[in-house]
């Protein structure tokens, strides 16, 4: 039985390293795309361990949960992009670090 | 049958949704020129027309309603909180009205995505389980994404809201781990995983949950704080304050503050006022972020050269205060504290409002160069004496001098938090205040003591006069007459907390 090898803990392990590796990538990458990606890596680690709970408990809500989550994330991409969209229009460029007009004065 | 009553309890929502299609069709249907400048008083009035209907509906409710299996709860929380967004969007739309039409925008876009952030606001304030609130946040969020980029090709807006999705969007991801993990502990404790306030009331009580439920606890108001703008997450604010288009940057400050609240305020009723023996780190938690968050939105914002970075710095101070509120009634929960929050929220919405339609009104005209610094202010009190003193107005509601919103909204919640024992919490906070008086009473000084050399033009709008009348008027009325607020609040507030 494949159930007895890999359990719960596992699935949360791997949802936890996905996360890590996005909320790593959106703090370094200076690419926006890059960035963006790496927040909808975070999203669905997120939905990982709704899936793999509801599995173990035997709560088929997680389905419903992913599945928002999932529609939310699009939307997000979508609205995340066109603001790139802008962006490159005026700067021809969409590295993070360009993005400098606004600031603290010292 | 159970349907059709279900949508009957959130007609609030759904009007407003509506309200923004009908305004999107009239956009694109708008006259034999085309769809380009629309313009128009007839997208003001359906938008406006809209929210009152709403507002009217969550004034007539009583009691505790429950729609689609306890996902959207509308009780006192939700009507005093949905009540405040209403009134946010529904000055913002005035401002924005003059705005645009000054700087030749299109309206009926910007109307639309107002009212369909103020349903996710409002989703937000009368969420019954954590996935209705994640949804009620992020629809709100989306759409102030788009109106802090509104003007799209001017670098300053674009940077705001490339800033505030990323973070906003960062942050929501954490409060969504947040939840999956609250999801399996609640699911580990009772057998089956929910996210419904109600269950995860009943497993966070005994004191059975592990260290990992309570990381998701924090994860989850670590991304409520960043909406609400509470350091250490408020590195966002000032930059996308000055940055969007002013009335958005109003918007902004007020609704999804107030909204993110009421979410707040539903999400430590359910898993930190019950938890038996937590109780006091919590508490001790969130008055230490409310601590920092006050001392450095004020020290901060003394530094500022420009107004809308001021008001930035200032909405991070004010944050810390009904943060204060927030620890108050983690600490002794009673429906006062709530009515309290709530009560300053109001208060802050009015007085905020009408500071950012001052802005607006004097605000650089020209594209490259949004933006208003303090110095630009002086001898404006004797040329327009009427929207100077307005500022004098929502100054000193700021600054938290009686008889206005202001003051009372503090004294609401500094003796709620009193009530709790929360005293040198207190005293910190007064002094925090003081420090912000400083900077909110050298805006008026700068206006009458300095010489007249302003050159500024006024942005002239019968829109921006009602607005900042309405804000006037809100700041002054509910300061001289608490009582007719707080008797509604404690009607809807019956029963809340069973």
């Amino acid at each position: 039985m494949i159930d007895s090898v890999i359990g719960p803990t596992h699935f949360i392990t791997v949802a936890a390293l996905l996360f890590g590796i996005g909320a790593a990538g959106a703090i370094w990458r200076r690419n926006a795309l890059m960035v963006l990606m790496s927040i909808e890596l975070m999203l669905n680690a997120a939905n990982i361990v709704f899936v793999a709970y509801g599995r173990q408990y035997g709560d088929n809500g997680s389905h419903a949960i992913a599945f928002f989550v999932m529609a939310i994330a699009a939307a997000e991409a979508a609205v995340g992009l066109a603001i790139l969209i802008g962006i490159f229009r005026t700067r021809q460029t969409i590295e993070v670090d360009e993005l400098d007009a606004l600031r603290d004065e010292t | 049958m159970n349907m059709l009553q279900d949508l009957g309890t959130i007609a609030p929502l759904w009007i407003v949704a509506i309200a923004a299609a009908v305004v999107l069709l009239l956009t694109v249907t708008g006259g034999k020129s085309g769809p380009a400048p629309n313009t128009g008083t007839h997208l003001v009035m359906v938008s406006l027309a809209a929210l009152a209907a709403a507002a009217w509906l969550l004034v007539g409710h009583d009691g505790t309603k429950t729609a689609f299996s306890g996902a959207i709860v509308v009780d006192g929380v939700g009507v005093l909180f949905g009540l405040t967004v209403i009134a946010g969007a529904f000055i913002a739309i005035m401002l924005a009205a003059a705005y645009l039409t000054e700087h030749g925008l299109s309206q009926g876009e910007y109307f639309a995505l107002v009212l369909l952030s103020t349903v996710g606001m409002m989703m937000l304030a009368m969420a019954g389980d954590l996935l209705t609130l994640f949804i009620g946040l992020e629809t709100m969020s989306l759409a102030v994404y788009i109106l802090a980029g509104y003007r799209r090709s001017n670098r300053k807006s674009q940077e705001a809201a490339f800033k505030y999705f990323v973070f906003g969007a960062f942050a929501s991801a954490f409060a969504l781990f947040g939840m999956a993990l609250i999801y399996g502990e609640v699911g580990r404790v009772s057998g089956s995983p929910s996210l419904a306030f109600a269950a995860i009331g009943k497993a966070y009580g005994p004191g059975e949950v592990a260290a990992i439920g309570w990381i998701g606890v924090a994860l989850v108001f670590g991304g409520l704080a960043f909406k609400i703008a509470a350091v250490p997450f408020h590195m966002w604010a000032p930059d996308v304050y000055e940055g969007a288009p002013t009335p958005s940057t109003g918007f902004m400050a007020v609704g999804v503050k107030a909204a993110a609240f009421a979410g707040l305020c539903r999400f430590v009723a359910a898993t930190m006022v019950s938890a038996e023996g937590r109780t006091e780190t919590a508490v001790l938690s969130i008055e230490i972020i409310a601590i920092i968050t006050m001392v450095v939105g004020n020290l901060l914002a003394v530094r500022q050269t420009q107004i809308k970075r001021m008001l930035a710095y200032s909405s991070v101070a004010h944050a810390g205060y009904v943060l204060l509120g927030v620890a108050a009634f983690v600490a002794n929960p009673k429906p006062e504290t709530i009515q309290a929050v709530s009560y300053y929220l109001f208060g802050y919405t009015a007085m905020t409002l009408g500071a950012f339609g001052v802005v607006l009104a004097f605000e650089c005209q020209d594209d490259r160069r949004l933006d208003l610094p303090i110095s630009r202010l002086s001898g404006i009190g004797h040329r327009y004496s009427a929207t100077a003193l307005a500022l004098v107005v929502f100054m000193l509601a700021l600054a938290g001098i009686p008889p206005t919103a202001g003051f009372f909204g503090k004294l609401a919640v500094f003796s709620a938090a009193v009530d709790a024992g929360r005293i040198t919490a207190v005293i910190i906070a007064v002094l925090a205040s003081a420090v912000g008086a400083f900077y909110y009473l050298r805006i008026i000084v700068v206006m009458y003591m300095r010489g007249s050399d302003c050159q500024e033009k006024k942005v002239n709008s019968s829109w921006l006069a009602a607005g900042l009348w309405a804000c006037a008027g809100l700041t002054i009325g509910v300061g001289l007459l608490p009582e007719s607020y707080l008797v509604f609040a404690k009607r809807v507030l019956t029963g809340w907390l069973g």
